[in-house]
């Protein structure tokens, strides 16, 4: 069996595992939704552990190994958000995020081994992925608490609390992805703004996370908040995936 | 307070532009075009004095730290980033491995010449690839002779590491292994130092503001 194969496995048990989690938590079933999902993060985890020792350094180079940590990140962001503000109900959209990012793995190159070029063999490279990576599974889930937002009037209020406090948390890390990169930019093109494609689409989604934080804090522009919130994953989305679909070859970001 | 009205609609406005020339923008040179020009300068100036009004109109509070850092830092930013936009110059060089020649003057692509104040030349370059030939890593030994000196520096110059020399960073920035041809290039930033700080200046201040009591209080709201 190859090593492509055996993270093939691992990525369809974890999803399929995240899912079932997802599923336990609509029932209620909190003992057991803890546990699949223990299970889940684990089998994801082995396989950001596979592409680690496999490489020799941190698997943050194609889109296959990024989505598989971005995976990693949700349930190291929900033990947090529990930890914080004890919002355990949360679980379920963590879980279901979880699966979706796995899912998208099968969308991508699932080669174990990728060459390292010299331009990412910087000290910036670890922060700001991992920076980013953070950042975006606060914001997914975020997004998705906010699409029930639109549709559940009953939950309104406790739903507009924890979107807050999660893009709160979210947008410190995706402002240090952003200026970590600068700094690594700065490095090796010369430059901390290229108004490349990918970097305009990252600035666009940080702008409208600020307008999200600053809408808040005034009465006659809160009525906004939770649209700029929907806008600013569907930007987070255009910069994360979008970007290499469109115009990756263009981008001094293209990566497979 | 009452400033960031103001502050959201510049900011929404500003987005929506980053937004529109992005989207009609087909690659990187084009885009480097529409928003380094006067026209961005100009929206970014109002959004920097509204900045300014916005963390000067206030009541001083050292438990507001985390805000004047992050605001003040943005401004910074944009000082910078502006005093680059103005001055600042990047002249791309190609140049080969030659043990006895080194160069006091490099081109611009408008044929005029620069003089550095030094001279400067490849003594050995190292290239390693990949089973695929994909390359793994690049090394340029540089000699550098100080002008009235005859004493050779040399530095190690590397594709994450510039060098710097009187007032010029130096980038390695590719090579051909077909042609042996190295190229560098040669960048005057005064913003540099105005940006850096800047940058950490953003990031205490908006992981302050956002992990701050205030904030979480706001959060009940």
């Amino acid at each position: 069996m190859t090593w492509e194969q055996i993270v093939k496995i691992l990525v369809l048990c974890s999803a399929l595992l995240y899912y079932a989690s997802a599923a336990l938590y609509i029932r209620k079933n909190k003992v057991f939704a803890y546990i699949v999902n223990a299970i889940a993060w684990l089998s994801n985890a082995s396989v950001v552990a596979i592409n680690w020792v496999h490489n020799g350094y941190v698997p943050f180079i194609s889109m296959y190994q990024v989505l598989t940590f971005l995976g990693v990140c949700f349930t190291l962001a929900y033990l947090y958000i529990i930890y914080m503000y004890k919002y355990n109900w949360t679980g379920i959209y963590f879980s279901l995020c979880s699966g979706l990012s796995l899912t998208g793995v099968f969308f991508m190159d699932f080669t174990v081994a990728w060459n390292r070029p010299p331009a990412l063999q910087s000290v910036w490279f670890i922060p700001h992925v991992f920076s980013y990576m953070l950042s975006y599974s606060l914001a997914a889930v975020a997004f998705v608490m906010t699409i029930i937002w639109f549709f559940d009037k009953k939950k309104r209020e406790q739903l507009e609390g924890a979107v807050y406090r999660l893009i709160c948390i979210s947008f410190p890390f995706m402002t240090a992805g952003m200026l970590l990169g600068a700094l690594w930019a700065d490095q090796v093109w010369g430059d901390f703004w290229s108004w490349d494609l990918k970097e305009n689409w990252s600035l666009i989604t940080w702008l409208l996370y600020t307008l999200f934080l600053h809408s808040r804090r005034n009465a006659k522009l809160k009525k906004y908040t939770m649209l700029f919130s929907v806008l600013g994953f569907l930007a987070l989305v255009m910069t994360f995936v979008g970007v290499n679909l469109v115009g990756g070859g263009s981008s001094m970001h293209a990566y497979n | 307070m009452k400033h960031m009205k103001i502050s959201v609609i510049i900011m929404a406005a500003i987005t929506a532009v980053l937004m529109i020339l992005t989207i009609i923008s087909p690659s990187s040179t084009d885009s480097k075009s529409l928003f380094a020009n006067w026209f961005m300068v100009i929206i970014l100036g109002v959004f920097c004095v509204v900045q300014l009004v916005c963390v000067f109109t206030g009541k001083f509070s050292a438990k507001r730290l985390g805000f004047y850092l992050l605001h003040i830092g943005l401004v910074l930013f944009l000082v910078g980033s502006f005093m680059y936009f103005v001055s600042g110059e990047k002249i791309p060089v190609h140049m080969t491995v030659q043990k006895d020649q080194t160069y006091s003057t490099i081109q611009r692509s408008d044929d005029s010449k620069v003089n550095l104040g030094f001279d400067i030349g490849i003594t050995d370059f190292k290239f390693e690839q990949y089973p695929d030939r994909s390359p793994k890593f690049y090394n340029a030994k540089v000699v550098i002779y100080r002008e009235g000196s005859n004493t050779p520096i040399t530095k190690d110059l590397y594709v994450n590491g510039p060098i710097t020399e009187n007032g010029y960073k130096i980038y390695l920035m590719s090579y051909s292994s077909q042609t042996g041809d190295i190229s560098l290039m040669f960048k005057t930033n005064i913003g540099e130092w105005p940006c850096i700080i800047a940058i950490w200046c953003i990031l205490i201040g908006v992981f302050f503001t956002c992990f701050s009591k205030k904030r979480e209080r706001g959060a009940k709201s």
